[in-house]
């Protein structure tokens, strides 16, 4: 009976998925289905397990997040941003192409999904870039990688939905996030400064900033830099949880947005929540028809099963990391990160104690894995946006992606690897939370 | 026929395939390591010993299967089979459970053991399996709860003012304000951190938990407030005893009974070594009650007592409780 | 007659779209003041984490109903996008939204069960009020990806190509372009 449930649970889902039905829908069905036609379950469980799947406190944060990062978005504030890097950085050939880097890293410490990220971040610049000479399939590549950054950098949706439901704890896994994020963020520099001598981008000032060009950009642009020093130093420090910081990053920004730039109106409040309410309703709804088809694999101790077949094979962690890294990558090619963390949650963590893994360790290689498969094709959903912006066909952008993509995959590895390098920070900084 | 010897019975398939074997699961929200778990551990020796293996208990941590709110749905729907909840937590379902929850319901080990083994307890075990069908077996516990902090505290007064983690809950709440401190609701996961930072001055718990989640490194201090004997009621559902062979169901219903005894045993002894550990081995000062303060502290929670039991209507039982506890 | 679904449905799409920001402002206000009273006024509030967790679900739950009218609802779309004319028009209509109208079946039925059922029996945690007001979100949301579903199969027309940007924004994600 187990063996046709769990057959009829996987082979309905993937025909589903495969046939272009939306993923919640399909996880929804497929859990529906294996119920009714292979379990003496009652059909009740289905919806318990669709309300469990949202009744938590910590993912309150994911819609906060947005409205935090849509209203830096719409306040203009990467633009104020922007002038703050070319002050100090304008005269150094290709600038444009780090200041993208550099916005989304700060970006990142707001925004609380990729998607949103590639968009607002593109839309600011990659017209820019190419309208300045730099090569089209360079920019969106460029955008795509970028953006992938806010997934990695804290605040992250990942991370949060990894964090509440896998129970580790989630101003850890922020906190891990971070090296990764610069290190990514330094070897995209890296690539884009060899693109930028081999075909010539251009500088953006010929001169080094006078004092007081210098004083003007920081006055204004040095405001959001504290969104990342507030949201992370108050969840260190243990004064926020991490539902309360997203709270404090809207009134902070709310604050700068009235205070310092008036570029938003009261009255374009409540549209702005409403929107990215509706948009966080999406994710939050596959994050509920996860919840069902988890709950499922873990009730009929699949995690033990494949932990056992993993087990009787290899015991060896770096052998184990590499299944686990090379399974989310597959799967992220045709599913997107929420539901995938859910879904692969118990597998993962039965695998992890088999191996040996620290959970913050674990959760910061899924999620970064995850955060990966956004530029994949065909579900890469960075590259896509990114491309449609840019407008550039998708084989376009794959030459210079490849190298970026190669770069983050290597960071990726050495944290997967090296245990010691991704938990550097957060033992430095919450040695609590990773005992 | 029958199995053979207890030894080689669990494994099914065995040369008597005939005798079905039944499976129970048996779930709590709480780590491997805990004291919850535990007392599923000695039920699943106990049922399987006894009833020669044909019926056979899957544990669940870690809330696999939900919390403990979902875990009484699962009791419901057929998905657990055994659960053990806080009785604050159960009393969502069923608000006579909620007698037992309030701070200085029970004055000690003897007083709580004597009360779950009184006719209160039995009427609470009616309502039970009025409103749920759920079988009651007896409570389980996971020790007696103090107040520990980052200052030292030697006196009931110095409690005043001083910011709490408690649990949540009209009970907790009122009866902490009731002693004068400041309660704070607090996430269990975001404690350590908020203890560490001083965002709360203390919280409450038994010293297993100051233990294992490192309490310890913040607060030196425990104040033996021994507020709450922790009551955590072993269930098992209608369902379950329904699949269960008509000949082996008060075997299994008896041991989830003795699985209780045997648990609270087990739990109180924990519950020293680990006072022990954290005096020997953490430098932790533990500071005793005075006489006159416990006194007064009980009398300060008294009416949040009277209320809560007012509100489910179990006024008469409560006195009943106080009436046992004059022995103790 | 297309007119007038069109116009209903729309109306109830704008009532829902109101009252998932209505729901995630409450959401907000909770959790300001949960912030404030824990940092300004030291007295943390003791009601604000249920009122915020259970008007965050009516927010996912309503906001993933209109998503159903939008056809936000992400899936993968490699064998979708070769579809062409009306063969796509029919593939969406008697494919992807009547499976959606199965769900939604499913979801209103024993949502309602569930409901009733489970949630008389149990009151929340603060408030002490039967969690029947909380499940109820689910199968009041179904009946509404139902009518939602049956719009799309009845008056929706998919033969028109869809463009990635239109896509996304369907998925509330603004291209500033
Ligand atoms: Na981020
Ligand atoms: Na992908």
């Amino acid at each position: 009976m187990v063996t046709s449930f769990l057959l009829w649970l996987f082979l309905s889902f993937v025909i589903l998925v495969g046939m272009g039905i939306p993923l919640a829908y399909s996880l929804f069905l497929s859990s529906a289905l294996a119920m009714a036609a292979a379990s003496d379950l009652p059909s009740v469980l289905i919806m318990q397990q669709m309300q469990k799947g949202i009744d938590s406190f910590p993912i309150l944060a994911i819609p906060i997040f947005f409205i935090a990062g849509d209203l830096m978005n719409r306040g203009q504030v990467s633009d104020y941003l922007i002038r703050l890097c070319l002050v100090f950085v304008g005269w150094i050939r290709g600038a444009l192409a780090y200041f993208t880097i550099i916005v989304s890293m700060i970006f990142a410490g707001t925004t609380g999904s990729s998607a949103a990220e590639s968009a607002a971040v593109g839309s600011v610049f990659i017209p820019n870039l190419t309208k300045r000479g730099y090569d089209r399939g360079f920019s969106v590549a460029l955008v795509a990688c970028a953006s992938v950054i806010g997934i990695i950098i804290p605040p992250s949706t990942f991370m949060i939905i990894y964090g509440s439901f896998g129970n580790v704890s989630v101003v850890a896994l922020f906190v891990a996030g971070i090296l990764p994020g610069v290190l990514i963020g330094l070897s995209l520099m890296a690539i884009s400064a060899y693109y930028a001598k081999k075909y010539n981008y251009p500088k953006e000032m010929d001169r080094i900033a006078k004092p007081k060009e210098m004083f003007d950009a920081v006055k204004k642009g040095i405001w959001p830099v504290g969104v990342p020093v507030l949201l992370i130093g108050g969840m260190v420090g243990g004064i926020f949880t991490p539902t309360e910081a997203s709270m404090v990053t809207v009134i902070y920004t709310l604050a700068i947005i009235f205070l310092v730039y008036k570029t938003l109106k009261l009255r374009d409040i409540p549209g702005i929540i409403t929107h990215n309410a509706l948009g966080s309703a999406i994710p939050l709804f596959c994050l509920a028809c996860a919840g069902i088809y988890g709950y499922l694999l873990a009730y009929y101790k699949v995690p033990d099963y494949v932990g056992d077949a993993v087990a009787s094979v290899t015991t060896n962690p770096n052998a184990i990391m590499t299944f686990i890294i090379v399974s989310f990558l597959i799967i992220g090619t045709f599913m997107d990160g929420t539901p995938a963390i859910i879904v692969m949650l118990p597998i993962t963590q039965k695998l992890g104690q088999i191996a040996g893994f620290h959970p913050v360790h674990l959760g910061l290689v899924v999620c970064l894995t995850i955060a990966l498969g956004l530029l994949t094709p065909p579900y890469g959903l960075c590259t896509l946006i990114s491309c449609a912006i840019g407008k550039v066909k998708l084989t376009d952008a794959i030459k210079p992606l490849t190298p970026m993509f190669a770069s983050m995959l290597l960071v990726i590895l050495v944290l997967a690897y090296f245990p010691d390098v991704a938990l550097f920070l957060p033992r430095l900084l919450v040695p609590n939370m990773v005992p | 026929g029958c199995g053979t010897t207890p030894k080689e019975a669990p494994k099914t398939k065995s040369t008597d395939a005939e005798v079905e074997t039944v499976i129970l699961k048996a779930a709590t929200n709480n780590p491997k390591t805990s004291g919850h778990y535990k007392g599923l551990e000695i039920f699943k020796k106990l049922v399987e010993e006894r009833t020669n293996g044909v019926v056979q208990v899957e544990l669940y941590s870690d809330a696999v299967l939900g919390d403990e709110e979902q875990m009484a749905e699962g009791m419901k729907m057929g998905t657990v089979d055994a659960m053990m909840a806080a009785s604050a937590k159960y009393a969502n379902f069923v608000p006579e459970m909620d007698l037992y929850s309030p701070p200085y319901t029970f004055k000690s080990w003897e007083h709580m053991q004597a009360v779950v083994k009184s006719d209160v307890n039995e009427k609470i075990a009616n309502a039970v399996k009025e409103r749920r069908g759920d079988i009651y077996l007896g409570v389980f516990t996971d020790g007696v709860r103090n107040v520990f902090t980052r200052k030292p505290v030697n006196s009931l007064d110095e409690l005043k003012g001083l910011k709490l983690r408690t649990m949540t809950g009209p009970n907790e709440t009122n009866s902490w304000k009731a002693l004068g401190t400041n309660p704070t609701p607090l996430a269990y996961t975001e404690l350590y951190a908020a203890l560490e930072s001083g965002v709360v001055d203390g919280a409450e718990n038994s010293m297993a938990a100051i233990l294992n989640m490192k309490f310890y490194e913040s607060c030196k201090y425990v104040y033996k407030t021994q507020h709450n004997y922790l009551t955590l009621p072993f269930f098992i559902s209608a369902k379950a005893i329904e699949k269960i062979p008509a000949d082996l169901r008060e075997i299994v219903i008896q041991a989830g009974m003795d699985t209780c005894k045997e648990q609270i045993d087990w739990a109180i002894e924990n519950d020293k070594k680990a006072e022990e550990i954290l005096v020997t081995q953490h430098g932790i000062t533990i500071v005793e009650m005075s006489k006159e303060d416990k006194e007064k502290a009980l009398e300060l929670c008294n009416n949040v007592q009277n209320e809560n039991a007012a509100r489910i209507k179990m006024e008469a039982d409560l006195e009943k409780i106080r009436e046992i506890g004059k022995n103790y | 007659m297309k007119e007038r679904a069109t116009r209903v449905v729309d109306k109830i799409v704008k009532m829902l779209e109101f009252l998932t920001g209505f729901c995630a402002s409450i959401m907000l206000i909770s959790i300001m003041w949960q912030v404030f009273t824990r940092f300004i006024v030291k007295t943390p509030s003791i009601w604000t984490e249920e009122i915020a967790r259970y008007s965050f679900i009516y927010m996912a739950m309503f906001g993933a109903a209109v998503g159903v009218k939008k056809g936000s609802h992400f899936g993968m779309t490699l064998f979708t996008d070769r579809l062409k004319g009306r063969a796509r028009d029919l593939y969406m209509r008697y494919v992807v939204n009547l499976t959606i109208v199965i769900c939604s079946i499913i979801i209103v039925f024993y949502g309602w069960d569930f409901a009733i059922q489970f949630g008389m029996t149990r009151v929340s945690p603060t408030f002490l009020v039967p969690m029947t007001w909380v499940f109820i979100s689910i199968p009041l949301t179904g009946v509404f990806m139902l009518v939602f579903a049956l719009y799309n199969i009845i008056f929706e027309d998919y033969s028109k190509e869809v463009s990635l940007e239109e896509e996304l924004r369907n998925q509330e994600i603004e291209l500033n372009i």
